[in-house]
């Protein structure tokens, strides 16, 4: 891929090389000190899309210093990254225009609209054949939170068009190929012009609109959290992006191996580990490097906090999984609440004496298959339904079991927290 | 080729954009021929462009440029009819793709990224300006006409604003 790459954007960044320098010299070097400050400045009026889904709301963070440099490497990454929102957008319109509840002016925009989200789809799909990558595929979405009344569904394209514009906007400055940008702002515009058109309907003769004098950009592992809601697990589940750190260089080692979606390594004892007992479902993604905390050696993934205690448990390259679900549950105060007060063995169900609790049904069949107890821990809680989110959880001491209908049957559709990106934020804070 | 000598003069070509804007929205504005949702959105788009004319011109002199000013009056009425709402939605919804034309037009030839992000910035809240105007002159038609927003080079977007702009300060 990357000798393609050269031959095909050498001339390319080639061209847009000598275009910068061609400049330069027609005007003598002239010292960029500073941009105004409220350029692309995180304003308060951001509309964020409403999701139902909780966990996915709270996996969406406004990072104070994100840059408008998109850690993408390549024009064919960023041109595939707008295409799996294009599809995503093509099929969520689809979707509602298929479930035939929009009427008059409401559904007059959303078929329009819909046209042009494939009229996307296939000018970048083009774009990149044509530049010798690959481009990538529809997927099977999961629209299960997508409202069905026709108000709600409106105000929820407005904020989904909303992130689509910022995606561009965030990745457009680090296009090389002029041709390339200019496919991409011609898109973007259309995809702010999406938004503006239907918040005349949501909130008419209000800044809806256009909140911001200065549009805000998203970097990709804003917009990939906020959209992961929509792809079915099955396939690599896409980065929380909920922690925004710092890539770290590749380790060019044999015993090591990168990511580059969290831009970080995984070596050693943790990878086998990692690799033997859950890998990217049960884990999620390294989003530090190894480090030391406390004098011991940890590293931080999505979903948990990998400890190394030397001679400990050699049957498990000597690593603890951190007690993550009793800490999240002690953060939200949760330990004294009815769902975690000890109860009596039900039927049906299996009962743990050492906490009191049960486990049944589809979390039951999830915990017994995919880690059992040295990954979970014990139940602290039974299974309940969430008020804050409406999923249906059950705590253990590792982890937090939330049930996504729908979402993953190959594993009873059980969604683990993100309790590594949760525990690592607030640990820095 | 190249139409612009460097990143300086794109940004002076967007500030003169953003200055006969700013303009055109204020003396809307206060016209008093604007009602309803016109009035607002109008009100809205206007602090939008004055707050560009800011951004762009302290961008220009914090790079040692010279910011261009705005004209001492701007000829309105070659645009159509200043006197009535309907006239004044018709200007605008002409006005503000020129804007995203000029400034989509323009942009691959910024060298610096961060002038680049500015300009996408802006651009794509001209964009919204944009549709809200289409859907306040005709909400059941479709607003978003293009599936491709035109860039515009800028020797068009000059032939289309020169006769708009009047006498320099």
């Amino acid at each position: 891929m990357t000798v393609l790459r050269n031959q095909i954007f050498g001339e390319a960044i080639s061209r847009r090389g000598l275009l910068k320098r061609s400049l330069a010299i027609g005007a003598g070097a002239v010292a960029i000190t500073a941009l105004p400050l409220n350029f692309g400045k995180r304003g308060s009026h951001l509309t964020m899309p409403q999701f139902s889904n909780g966990a996915a709301a709270s996996a969406m963070i406004a990072t104070s210093a994100a840059t408008n440099a998109a850690p993408l490497d390549t024009d064919l990454d960023i041109l595939n990254y707008a295409l799996t929102l294009e599809h995503l957008e093509a099929a969520a319109y689809q979707a509602v225009l298929d479930a035939g509840v929009l009427t008059g002016r409401e559904l007059a925009y959303f078929q329009a609209f819909g046209d042009h989200e494939r009229a996307h789809v296939d000018a970048i799909t083009s774009t990149i054949t044509k530049l010798g990558g690959t481009p990538v595929q529809a997927q099977t979405y999961n629209f299960s939170s997508v409202p069905t009344d026709a108000a709600s569904i409106v105000k929820f394209f407005q904020g989904v068009e909303a992130v689509g514009a910022s995606a561009y906007l965030g990745a457009a400055p680090s296009i090389m190929n002029t041709d390339v940008l200019a496919a991409a702002l011609s898109i973007h515009a259309v995809e702010a012009e999406h938004s503006s058109a239907l918040a005349d309907i949501v909130a008419p003769g209000t800044d809806l609109f256009a909140p911001d004098a200065f549009a805000v950009p998203r970097t990709p592992a804003e917009v990939m959290a906020i959209v992961a809601p929509f792809f079915n697990q099955a396939s690599s589940p896409p980065p929380s992006g909920a922690v925004f750190l710092p890539k770290a260089p590749k380790i060019d080692r044999p015993d090591s191996r990168y990511f580059d979606v969290t831009g970080h390594n995984l070596s050693g004892g943790f990878r086998a580990y990692w690799e033997k007992f859950g890998g990217l479902p049960i884990f999620g993604y390294p989003i530090t490097e190894e480090m030391q905390v406390d004098g011991m050696t940890v590293q931080y993934f999505e979903r948990t906090r990998f400890e190394w205690h030397p001679g400990m448990y050699p049957d498990r390259y000597d690593v603890l999984l951190q007690l993550l679900g009793s800490w999240s549950a002690q953060r939200q105060n949760l330990m004294g609440t009815a769902p975690f007060q000890s109860v009596a063995a039900k039927p049906g169900s299996v009962y743990f004496k050492e906490t009191g609790h049960n486990v049944s049904n589809g979390f039951l069949r999830y915990w017994q298959a995919f880690g059992d107890l040295p990954v979970y821990g014990y139940p602290l809680s039974e299974e309940y339904v969430d008020a804050k989110t409406g999923l249906t959880v059950q705590y253990f001491q590792r982890q937090r079991f939330e049930w996504h209908p729908g979402v993953w049957p190959e594993r009873f559709d059980v969604l683990l927290g993100l309790l590594g990106d949760e525990y690592l934020e607030y640990s820095r804070s | 080729m190249a139409y612009f000598t460097n990143d300086i003069d794109v940004l002076n070509f967007a500030l003169t954009l953003e200055h006969l804007e700013s303009a055109f929205y204020q003396m809307a504005v206060s016209s008093g021929k604007l009602q309803g949702n016109a009035l607002s959105y109008f009100t809205i788009i206007g602090a939008h462009e004055d707050a560009h004319v800011v951004g762009l011109t302290q961008a220009i002199s914090n790079a040692g440029g010279t910011p261009v000013k705005a004209r001492a009056s701007y000829h309105f009425e070659v645009l159509g009819d200043l006197t009535t709402q309907d006239g004044l939605l018709k200007i605008a919804s002409m006005l503000e793709p020129i804007g995203v034309g000029a400034y989509d037009g323009a942009a691959p030839e910024i060298q610096n990224k961060d002038y680049l992000a500015a300009a996408g910035s802006i651009v794509q809240v001209e964009a919204r300006h944009a549709a809200i105007v289409r859907a306040v002159i005709a909400p059941n038609a479709n607003p978003v006409p293009d599936a491709f927003a035109p860039a515009m080079t800028p020797q068009q977007v000059l032939a289309a604003v020169t006769p708009v702009l009047g006498p320099e300060q």
